[in-house]
């Protein structure tokens, strides 16, 4: 069954989404893989490109977080975006810087 | 000159959440971490009745164990320098330019914040692009302020200045795809043989400094062989076993030179580790690119013991080829080490020796030397757990690659301590806090990762740009072209080449760098700085960058700020065993009463411009704080609250404690000081991934219409010459280079008087090197004025100092000198600035890495002035 997600974004991304946060309709279940591939297919590839790499990796400066959580942490991409659970997406600037 | 007046105590930085005093007791030492390059090196600061009097090493330290340089010592008279800057300034001359007054006049904060937060508002409501932040700011690492101020505000133009022309910006992208880290080090404890590349690694100079030199001097007791190749007998070289002069430009031909020796003539390396270590043995197909596995795409090779093709990852593998052709499915194909040892063929001694200069008999012993000393396949037992052994190093720097392949050289040089196994093994080059298993004293801990191609990918902390995988490239939003350096880690040197983005910047915000003089071309990039119609800097002491700026802020010093972990674990570290420890830099005296932090400024001005709240989310993301260490995005912390809630999340310890310890430490375990043998994630020898990342970077810029080199995206390591060893003149006809002093970082430290007569007493500090031959043919006496021109007419002048110690084609100019801003009186005038030389043009930076390219040919002549002078 369909059910919407609660998407908020922070940091360089919203330049690209041109919002803080949006609602998303998803199928029942689904990852964060398949959940970035409907936002790639509702912001286009510039969203794709700021978040990840060429072979379809989470770019170390892009952070997910399903309810607080940095999906590095509970699976990946592969993590299950489960239900009632709020979605965080950043782009941060790289934040090392010399030496 | 600037005045420095103290404002008035009302005001709103003394009543603000600056550190109080320490020094109430009569007599105190504080231990805190130097500042006077990035190294933190553990201090003990004596404080009497509020006045610092002195600053010694901490030998309780297990990093720098108490030692400590010139630099660190003169702290002092930074601290209590009378031209700090000890009021909010404004500039009341709207003319900008190189010497151009400002004429500062005093304000209140209030009026300085509310002057630069409406400014910042009024750019982020049109296009938050449009502000550049100019910084080198390397304090505030544990809790990432600045990053997420940027990320809030929207804006990712972050200049750093200095760098550029400090590390090189190659060396990164090579120690992340070998090391899965930001920086990497000899284990000089264990090493019997190091060359050192365009490097003074254990002299003082660079990162690390006071612990590398240490072992260095230990090693050469026990006998480590040293050898350094540069242009000029720098410190590190006339302490060397053996100095080996080369042209500029060309050590990546002596690199891929030693590697034909290795692998042709010599046929020394290390194949049980290319075999398990690195891609060498992943089949390569006539398009350059693997050939893969048709159900799982994974790369395949060569399995010799059954004849047969297996992905890389196959469980049972005899015996991967490492040479050899073989067919794969009807198409010829070679495992990539082949593809390397043809290819590096054509870097003959003799050959090499025409490009480089050097010998091609020194070629060929310096090769055997390393390759013997390298002792492959012997072991060494440490905690119990035998790992291989391999005593031999090289280390480069920037004098290696500061020049337009500086990429392909980097790692043509690297290239060296990868085929004889030399990496993260005692003995060879470690990264840089590579891993961090999991330890009851942190949260911390990361490990190097594997992609799906069984490729290195790092695994540390810090949000970061990493060569692999490779970004996607697009047009540039950046004015530093980052999205068109889809390998590189930083790439500011591109602000200033001309190429355009999407809009103008309208702000810059500017703090602890001085990129006028630490960049290239003064002229170019002072009309950049001059068109951005407001500037606002941090600043200590008006410099030359600071000249620009319309509102000033006055900046603490390093001994009275706050700042956690500024040791940053994947570049200020020791490699090898030892202890992880992460220190506290704490106020040992309190700031001038209207002085306040930089990262305090940055979190008002966030507050008054209403991105406070999405700060507070971001510093919870980046951090990954968990309930109850989470910030309230409703509420306003200080930064001292930040800095605790960061120690205690990450530590259990919080700002108390640190401040009564001064560090916090723990012993690593074999497989942190040793990660090679442990670590299954493999090294590309053949870097394969750049075909797609050029040919990306050549589809988006040709339908921007931009002419872009992506040449250097080349799987095979090639010396190709610079710019200048194609153009040159029979009038420019000798190169100039820059080297570091240990007494001097970047242009920062040479208002401190005591660094100013210390540099008076190093007999090449203010001179400018030129060979006794070619002093002799040209008619250049020692002492004399001499004007040193490269092209365009960028020129600067000095005193000559006539030697041996320098190659015959080369002229040598020491440190960042040559100040001409009136608010550095102590710096004025002193030396020589190389950095004027230095053209900033695009065909001057390497796409790759974006490096700056320093090759220069110059002319030299005597000043005609002094000529008539002397002949009236």
């Amino acid at each position: 069954m369909d059910r919407k997600v609660r998407v908020r974004y922070s940091g360089l991304v919203r330049n690209v989404v041109g919002k803080n946060e949006e609602e998303v309709q998803v199928p029942g279940d689904l990852t964060v893989r398949q959940l970035l591939q409907l936002l790639i297919e509702r912001h286009g590839n510039s969203f794709r490109d700021s978040l990840l790499a060429v072979g379809g990796q989470l770019l170390p400066n892009a952070l997910v977080l399903v309810s607080g959580r940095d999906v590095a942490e509970i699976g990946g991409l592969d993590a299950e975006v489960g239900r009632d659970k709020d979605i965080s997406i950043a782009v941060v600037v790289n934040s090392i810087i010399g030496g | 000159m600037v005045q420095t007046s103290r404002g008035s105590r009302g005001d709103k930085a003394s009543s603000s959440n600056i550190e109080k005093p320490v020094s109430e007791k009569q007599d105190e030492w504080v231990r805190s971490a130097c500042n006077m390059c990035f190294n933190a090196c553990g201090i003990k600061v004596r404080v009497v009745n509020g006045v610092a009097v002195r600053i010694s090493g901490d030998s309780d330290n297990p990093h720098t164990r108490g030692k400590i340089c010139a630099k660190g010592l003169a702290g002092l008279m930074s601290l209590y320098d009378p031209y700090r800057v000890k009021t909010p300034l404004k500039r009341t001359n709207p003319q900008k330019g190189l010497g151009v007054d400002p004429k500062w006049v005093e304000i209140s904060w209030e009026e300085a914040l509310a002057t630069v937060a409406e400014r910042l508002s009024k750019v982020r409501s049109d296009d938050p692009r449009k502000l550049v932040l100019l910084q080198w700011d390397l304090g505030p690492y544990g809790v990432p302020v600045v990053p997420a101020f940027m990320s809030a505000f929207g804006t990712a133009n972050l200049i750093r200045g200095g760098s550029a022309f400090f590390c090189g910006q190659a060396m990164h992208p090579v120690a992340f795809l070998a090391h899965g880290t930001f920086f990497m080090d000899p284990d000089i404890s264990k090493c019997n043989y190091l060359i050192l590349m365009g490097s003074q690694l254990g002299f003082m100079v660079g990162s690390n400094a006071t612990m590398l030199t240490q072992k260095m001097a230990d090693a050469r007791m026990r006998g480590m062989k040293l050898v350094v190749v540069d242009p000029v007998c720098v410190p590190a070289a006339s302490k060397a076993d053996e100095w080996v002069p080369i042209r500029p430009g060309t050590d990546g031909a002596l690199a891929l030179g030693m590697l034909n020796v290795l692998l042709n003539e010599l046929g020394i390396y290390d194949a049980e580790f290319l075999k398990k270590r690195t891609n060498g043995p992943y089949l390569i197909g006539p398009d350059g690119k693997y050939v893969r596995d048709r159900d799982t795409g994974k790369p395949l090779v060569w399995d010799s013991a059954d004849g047969k093709t297996k992905t890389f990852d196959a469980a049972a593998i005899g015996d991967y080829a490492l040479e050899g052709s073989y067919m794969v499915d009807g198409k010829p194909c070679q495992p990539s080490f082949q593809l390397l040892k043809d290819h590096v063929r054509k870097y003959d001694p003799d050959y090499v020796s025409t490009i480089t200069t050097v010998p091609a008999a020194t070629v060929r012993k310096i090769a055997r030397e390393f390759a013997e000393a390298a002792s492959i396949g012997s072991k060494i037992v440490i905690d119990g757990k035998e790992l291989p052994y391999r005593p031999a190093a090289v280390n480069f720097n920037r004098g290696s690659t500061a020049h337009k392949d500086a990429f392909l050289t980097g790692m043509a040089i690297h290239l060296l301590n990868i085929v004889v196994g030399a990496i993260e093994v005692p003995g060879g080059i470690l990264g840089c806090g590579s891993l961090m298993l999991e330890h009851e004293e942190t949260r911390l801990s990361w490990m190097p990762k594997e992609s799906s191609d069984g490729l290195l990918v790092p695994g540390i902390r810090f949000p970061f740009a990493f060569p692999y995988p490779a970004r996607k490239a697009r047009p540039p939003e950046t004015v530093h072209l980052m999205e068109l350096c889809p390998v590189a880690i930083f790439t500011e040197g591109f602000a200033f080449a001309g190429v355009k983005v999407p809009y103008e910047p309208e702000m810059v915000l500017h703090c602890r760098n001085n990129f006028l003089k630490s960049g290239g071309d003064p002229q170019r990039t002072a009309a950049w700085l001059g068109r951005i119609p407001f500037m606002a800097s941090v600043a200590r002491e008006i410099d030359e960058t600071v000249e620009f700026a319309d509102i000033v802020f006055p900046d603490t010093h390093y001994l009275e700020r706050l700042e956690p972990m500024p040791n940053l674990d994947i570049e200020f570290t020791e490699v090898g065993p030892g202890d992880w420890m992460y220190e506290l830099r704490q106020p040992a005296v309190s700031p001038p009463p209207n002085v306040r932090s930089w990262v305090e400024i940055v979190l008002e001005l966030s507050e008054r411009i209403g991105i406070l709240p999405d700060i507070h989310n971001l510093l919870n993301m980046i951090n990954r704080w968990e309930e109850p260490y989470r910030l309230d995005p409703s509420k306003s912390y200080t930064w001292e609250e930040l800095v605790s809630r960061q120690l205690e999340w990450t530590f259990g310890q919080d700002l108390r404690w640190f401040k009564e310890h001064g560090f916090v430490r723990w012993p690593k375990t074999v497989e942190e000081a040793y990660p090679g043998a442990f670590v299954k994630a493999r090294i590309p020898i053949y870097l394969e991934h750049f075909l797609a990342a050029g040919e990306d970077v050549r589809s988006v810029t040709e339908a921007m219409g931009l002419s872009w080199d992506t040449s250097g995206y080349r799987p095979l390591l090639e010396w190709r010459p610079c710019l200048e060893h194609r153009q040159g003149s029979s009038e420019r006809d000798l190169y100039v280079v820059n080297y570091k002093l240990s007494t001097h970082t970047f242009s920062y430290s040479l208002q401190n008087p005591w660094l100013q007569e210390l540099s008076e007493r190093i007999p090449d500090a203010y001179f400018i090197l030129i060979n006794r031959e070619t002093a002799t043919r040209t008619g250049i006496g020692d002492g004399d004025l001499i004007w040193v021109e490269s092209e365009d007419g960028l020129r600067v002048r000095g005193r000559a100092k006539v030697t041996e110690g320098i190659h015959p084609e080369v002229l040598g100019i020491a440190g960042n000198f040559g100040h001409w801003a009136g608010g550095r009186p102590v710096a004025k005038d002193k030396g020589i600035h190389f950095n004027g030389l230095l053209p900033l043009t695009p065909d001057r930076i390497d796409p790759v890495s974006a490096a700056i390219d320093c090759c220069l040919k110059v002319k030299a002549y005597k000043d005609p002035r002094e000529r008539e002078n002397a002949s009236g």
